[in-house]
């Protein structure tokens, strides 16, 4: 680059200003140089806002009450002695100044160049030199081979699938409830209200459907390169196992408690449409216990992640379980995919739940920072 | 000694920075107060830096470097005072992202969490150096923070800041008023470049943005990234830099 913008002068022309007050900005690459008017005066304009000034030029003077602008060769002259000053080598400090300096030796009324323009903003920088530091370069070495440096302990596993029996609880909350109706005769009413607004709640939710696209190609390589720190000894991650990771931590993120979660991969030699339409029904669910065998029961999930990534199907729209809240993974070509996303609208609103999904896909993308 | 004991000795232990550290002898005049802030919002930070340099060309004060990490903004160059989002302002809105208008020069860019953010309040005359001198220095300091952790961070034809492999990885913006600097440089250790998705970073459709952690395949502490900030803006600059302790205040954690 060969100059610097005027971009705005803060004072008009033939304005008073007075030592120190900025009376101009120029800008170029990134940075905004505000130059302060040097003495008290008459401000002059000799180039205008919006114009590009080269190295040294002089974009206005500083003069005396009713004086003008000092004739333009004059200040022509000033300009190349600053730019003879700029390029001297004997000018390492404050080469800008350079040609500010230059200003106030000009003889008769007017007291000092307001400003010397696009003067040291104009100099390429020099050559990018890597000094690597020893210490970082040998741990850089060390970690080549494998992953020599252990990252943190994963954060906790994801929440285990058994809870709580639905039968015992139901039970419980009727039994409360029922207390509730022996003590509470006094204040029925507050209760009933609640009861109310809680049915209103219920008749005017409705199921919300969102998906996000993600690239499986690249939870693929991460969770490749993370399996050693993930499981040392265990079993290889799958993208499953980051995506229900990073959904759990998405939920807990956006301040929603998710409790225990069911993951059902579905493999080629199912049905894949019983999987899309029932997945939470008796059969299905003895099947995906067998696979699970006795690793929990999948009943007890309060959201479930139904992955037909094996079955090639793009994008899938689980039903909703019991738990309000069901994600689909699918897989497209090319390593592509979605996670859709079947919630309750009494969860949250279309906007978090986009959030939400954002999130998941950053994370399932960069699982580092599901330990950051 | 456990191998747990042991790995907090290491990080503990007295002289941790001692390779670090710079002799500095010949420059008794350059040194620079250190400050990391730790997580903190866009506007805090922002009216330190203006008092800072306020101060700093009145004459009073010390040259200052700020470390800090903001929480999710987008902040506006002066001459570019209408937001070059990528997307209508209101999913900017619906993310909860603040946009502030500032005095650096430059348009539109993220700050959040995850990223180094360095803020030098250096007044220049000082130390004899020019407005492009201390921005070339920045950008070598990010280069030989780049270099300690194995990456090779470049200059471009395609503006400043720092690429790695024509990707940007740390974008600078500036004010200089009175020759003294204010704003600086912000460099992406491991941060959420979904938020970048939103604006044409730096008025640029194509650019791509990239962190330190994707370049290198694995996380990168943030803590770590500051101290060998420090560690190399002294190297380059040649002068002291000191890291002060802030009265009154902790680090932040990092909220995840």
């Amino acid at each position: 680059m060969v100059g610097g913008l005027v971009a705005e002068w803060y004072r008009a022309d033939g304005a008073e200003v007075a030592p120190g007050e900025p009376v101009c900005r120029l800008e170029c690459d990134f940075i905004a140089f505000e130059i302060e008017a040097e003495g008290a005066g008459v401000l002059r304009h000799r180039r205008p806002a919006g114009s590009i000034e080269r190295k040294g030029a002089i974009l206005g003077v500083i003069v005396s009450r009713g004086e003008g602008l000092p004739p333009d060769e004059e200040l022509r002259a000033l300009e190349a002695r600053a730019t003879a000053a700029i390029e001297a080598p004997a000018a390492p400090a404050g080469r800008g100044a350079a040609a500010l300096e230059q200003a106030p030796a000009v003889p008769g009324t007017h007291r000092g160049a307001a400003a010397a323009g696009a003067d040291d903003l104009a100099e390429p920088g020099p050559a990018a030199v890597v000094v690597p530091f020893p210490a970082r370069g040998a741990r850089a070495e060390a970690g080549a081979d494998g992953h020599a440096v252990p990252l943190a302990e994963p954060g906790g596993a994801i929440p285990g699938l058994p809870l709580w029996e639905e039968g015992e609880a139901t039970a419980r909350a009727d039994a409360e409830a029922a207390m509730g109706r022996q003590d509470g005769a006094m204040q029925p009413e507050p209760a009933s209200r609640l009861a109310r607004i809680a049915d209103e709640a219920a008749a005017t939710a409705e199921v919300l459907s969102a998906h996000v696209c993600v690239s499986w190609a690249r939870a693929r390589e991460a969770a490749a390169a993370l399996s050693d720190e993930w499981h040392p000894f265990g079993p290889k991650p799958t993208v499953e196992d980051l995506a229900v990771r990073a959904i759990a931590r998405a939920l807990a993120e956006a301040g929603l408690n998710a409790g225990p979660a069911g993951v059902v991969v579905v493999e080629p030699d199912a049905d894949r449409s019983f999987a899309v339409e029932n997945p939470l029904d008796e059969e299905f669910r003895r099947m995906v216990q067998a696979r699970a065998d006795g690793g929990g029961s999948f009943e007890r999930a309060e959201w479930v992640v139904v992955s037909l990534m094996p079955l090639g199907v793009e994008r899938l729209e689980p039903r909703l379980s019991g738990g309000r809240l069901a994600f689909g993974l699918g897989a497209g070509p090319e390593g592509q995919g979605t996670i859709t996303m079947r919630y309750d609208s009494m969860l949250f609103g279309e906007g978090e739940a986009g959030r939400v999904l954002a999130r998941v896909r950053s994370l399932v993308e960069n699982p580092y920072r599901l330990w950051g | 000694m456990s191998l747990l004991g042991y790995a907090h000795w290491w990080k503990t232990r007295t002289g941790s920075g001692g390779r670090r550290s710079v002799a500095t002898a010949d420059q008794p005049g350059r040194s620079v107060a250190v400050y990391h802030l730790g997580t903190t919002s866009y506007g805090e930070v922002h009216r330190l830096q203006q008092r800072l340099q306020a101060a700093r060309r009145a004459g009073s004060g010390v040259d200052t470097l700020l470390l800090t990490e903001h929480r999710p903004v987008f902040t506006l160059g002066r001459s570019h005072p209408v937001p070059n989002l990528r997307v209508v302002e209101e999913v900017v809105r619906q993310y909860g992202i603040e946009i502030v208008p500032t005095e650096r020069g430059g348009d539109i860019t993220y700050h959040g969490p995850g990223q180094l953010v360095a803020y030098g309040i250096i007044a220049l005359k000082g130390w004899g150096m020019g407005v492009t001198e201390y921005v070339s220095g920045l950008e070598e300091t990010v280069i030989g923070v780049l270099a300690d952790w194995g990456l090779r961070g470049e200059r471009s034809e395609r503006g400043r800041g720092v690429w790695v492999e024509g990707r940007k990885i740390a974008s600078v913006g500036l004010n200089v008023r009175g020759w003294v600097t204010m704003h600086g440089i912000a460099l992406n250790v491991d941060t959420d470049l979904g938020h970048f998705e939103l604006i044409n970073p730096c008025g640029m459709a194509d650019v791509e943005v990239t962190t330190m952690a994707a370049e290198v395949g694995r996380q990168v502490a943030l803590d770590e990234v500051a101290e060998a900030f420090v560690f190399h803006f002294g190297r380059v600059f040649d002068c002291a830099a000191k890291l002060q302790p802030i009265p009154g205040r902790e680090k932040a954690q990092r909220g995840r």
